[in-house]
């Protein structure tokens, strides 16, 4: 049992962990490019910000499937 | 109301000789959007007579703003004719030029006087005079830095030389006379002691003892910085006093050069002009009696039809709270003519959402404080500025809801949001599950309105059968949910129905997708993340700080400085955070479900463009 629950904590952590992970990967391209895009046009910003925040839905993920984990533990 | 301003499209046409008169009404009434008239069989219309005068009366005004630094203003105060702005440039010109040239011979001398100086006192130092360095064909003479003696050198090579030498800091400064016959070695020898040549070029005018010379150069210095203050009080006196004047004149010329220009948009024939413009429609009666009127009723104008697959330029058409957040729909893109306007949306649900987010009663009002402070400070950023004290304000409502302050909790909130993780996540999911379906039924109304009812329920409506179908289905097939038997099949056939109808939409494609409306919803529950971030780091925060108090009596001005600091750090993120993701769940998650933008700004002739924060 205490194993289980011991697992189940990991898996909650690597969840937000790896998708944290993820959103960065993603987010230093996006961010380069995007900064790129405003310097050149500054008009970009709206479209720039929606380009940015894509990826935060992975860490988001993470943390729902986390919280559904720990709601096993108890 | 939830569309942007009807508009409507005017064709005008009327002879050259009312021209100035119909371009002068339009310019006052700033109403029309002018169409660009391309070159066909008809030529372009000419610019109004004194274009090029006022053009280059503006180019002067402009350049004499930015000499003395004066900032434009966007309306002139002061009503002029083309040649009273003109004489009163004039003056304005010579006088700022005077003042301007005066200031600059100052500093040129300046700078030389303090060239010289520098110069004279090394002479000085060394034993030389300016009147020492003459040009001669037979005497050689050097002067500058040397890192190592090199008298002795010198004289080794020829005794008719005179040379003076004196150490300052680690480096001797040097003067040598020398026979020109030996100058080759002379350099051989200076080279190799790192010679650095003072130039003397400033000086050769120069005639006196060097001793003499400075005090002199030090005292004309001293005249000229007197003479330097004097001129820039000058320059600010002059500044003060033509600054409006000036301003004024520039906002008066550039009007009257927009008007100049403004019949390069129109066509022409040999005798007459004409044009094509968008007015709002509630202006069409007004806009016709005044341009009769201000022609002599030479003027022939017609209303023409709107096309389909027209670019209409867009007016948005919000009261006066949700007109602050046209600046969010505008940072996305302006909707087109016949689409839905979502600012008016957008602008209570923002507020709801940042609240929701940040939900703290003093964080809400220091946010709140610091808006109004910059709404006060930066008039441009005067939108957004708006949006987040409405935002602030929502904070401070979430805030007592949760009994949050600064992170502490003095009473039980109606939800505990350190503790309430699952009643909060619900929430955050069934305001995605309301938004994302609010935005497929205005989807659906307006594909039913322009492509038809089938289109609009296979396009949109399709979503929300595979929302309930999928619900009910997958609900009970993995446990999440315990409904009857015959709601788990119909559940089954309404999510079935919603797919066939989405593949007949979209093809494979569509199929593909379907999972997005899951990670769409699911991506709500950043309402419900960012909150907890920022409350949990408020919470850490309070608990370090009480901790190093109960330790240590003498750590609580660190601990003061820590919440200080902390708080402060964690109001930046909780501005921030909350405002991008708010935005964000309407870009990404709302607005792609009935929104595509790409309407151009509808930018009436005479009408001052906006300044924005961005």
């Amino acid at each position: 049992m205490a194993v289980e629950m011991g697992l189940l904590g990991i898996g909650a952590g690597l969840a937000i962990g790896l998708g944290a992970v993820g959103t960065g990967l993603a987010q230093q391209q996006a961010i380069a490019a995007v900064v790129g895009a405003i310097a050149e046009d500054p008009k970009m910003f709206g479209k720039g910000l929606f380009f940015i925040l894509l990826p935060e839905t992975l860490v988001i993920f993470g943390l729902v499937i986390a919280f559904m984990l720990m709601g096993r533990m108890g | 109301m939830l569309y942007p301003e009807p508009m409507t499209k005017l064709f005008a046409i009327a002879p050259k000789s009312v021209l100035p008169k119909v371009v002068n009404t339009l310019h006052a009434m700033k109403v029309a959007h002018f169409v660009e008239h391309r070159r066909d069989e008809y030529d372009l219309c000419q610019p109004l007579l004194q274009f090029d005068k006022i053009s280059s009366l503006l180019v002067q005004a402009r350049s004499l703003m930015s000499a003395i630094n004066i900032p434009p203003v966007s309306r002139p105060k002061a009503m002029l004719t083309i040649s009273e702005a003109e004489s009163q440039l004039e003056i304005i010109k010579d006088h700022v030029t005077s003042v301007m040239h005066a200031k600059k011979k100052n500093s040129d001398e300046s700078i030389l006087v303090e060239q010289q100086k520098a110069i004279v006192e090394l002479m000085y130092l060394a034993g030389v005079s300016p009147d020492d360095f003459f040009i001669s064909q037979a005497i050689a003479s050097y002067f500058g830095y040397v890192n190592q003696k090199v008298t002795a050198k010198i004289h080794d090579i020829t005794d008719r030389s005179l040379i003076k030498s004196v150490s300052k800091e680690d480096r001797y400064v040097i003067a040598v006379f020398v026979d020109s016959a030996h100058k080759d070695k002379i350099e051989e020898i200076l080279n190799a002691a790192q010679f650095q040549a003072v130039d003397t070029i400033a000086t050769i005018a120069l005639r006196g003892h060097a001793e003499v010379l400075v005090h002199s150069l030090i005292q004309k210095y001293i005249e000229l910085q007197k003479e330097k203050e004097k001129a820039e009080t000058k320059l600010v006196n002059v500044t003060k006093k033509y600054a409006q004047q000036l301003a004024d004149i520039e906002a008066f010329f550039a009007a009257e050069a927009e008007k100049g220009q403004a019949p390069l948009s129109f066509g022409s024939t040999k005798e007459t002009f004409f044009l094509t413009g968008y007015i709002p429609k509630k202006r069409k009666d007004e806009v016709f009696e005044r341009l009769e009127k201000s022609a002599n009723n030479k003027i022939h104008i017609v209303e023409q039809e709107l096309g389909e697959d027209e670019e209409i330029p867009i007016e948005l058409d919000n009261g006066a709270y949700a007109k602050n957040f046209e600046f969010f729909t505008r940072l996305y893109s302006l909707p087109s003519y016949h689409e839905f306007d979502p600012t008016k949306l957008m602008a209570y649900t923002f507020p709801l959402f940042f609240g929701f987010m940040l939900g703290d009663v003093v964080y809400g009002i220091i946010t709140f404080l610091v808006f109004y402070y910059l709404r006060k400070k930066i008039p441009e950023g005067k939108d957004l500025f708006n949006i987040l004290l409405a935002a602030s304000l929502s904070a401070i409502f979430f805030g007592f809801l949760f009994g949050e302050f600064f992170g502490f909790e003095p009473y039980h909130g109606l939800i505990i949001r350190t503790h309430d993780f699952n009643t909060l996540m619900l929430i955050s999911i069934a305001a995605g599950v309301v938004q994302i379906n609010l935005g497929l039924l205005i989807g659906f109304y307006l594909e039913s309105r322009h492509h038809g009812m089938f289109h609009a329920v296979c396009h949109k409506l399709s979503w929300i059968f595979i929302q309930i179908g999928g619900a009910l289905f997958f609900g009970q097939l993995l446990n999440m949910l315990s409904v009857p038997q015959y709601l788990f099949y119909l559940g089954g056939g309404i999510f079935g129905l919603g797919a066939f109808l989405l593949f007949k939409a979209e093809g494979f494609i569509g199929i593909m997708e379907i999972p997005s409306i899951l990670s769409h919803t699911v991506s709500y529950a950043r309402l419900m993340a960012v909150g907890l971030a920022s409350v949990f780091l408020a919470v850490l925060i309070n608990e370090s700080a009480t901790r190093m108090i109960h330790e240590n009596i003498f750590l609580i001005p660190v601990a003061i400085i820590l919440l200080i600091v902390g708080h402060a750090f964690n109001i930046a993120l909780g501005v921030l955070s909350p405002s991008l993701h708010a935005v964000r769940l309407h870009y990404v998650e709302f607005f792609t479900k009935f929104y595509q933008g790409g309407g151009i700004e509808y930018t009436p002739f005479g009408r001052e463009k906006q300044k924005s924060i961005l």
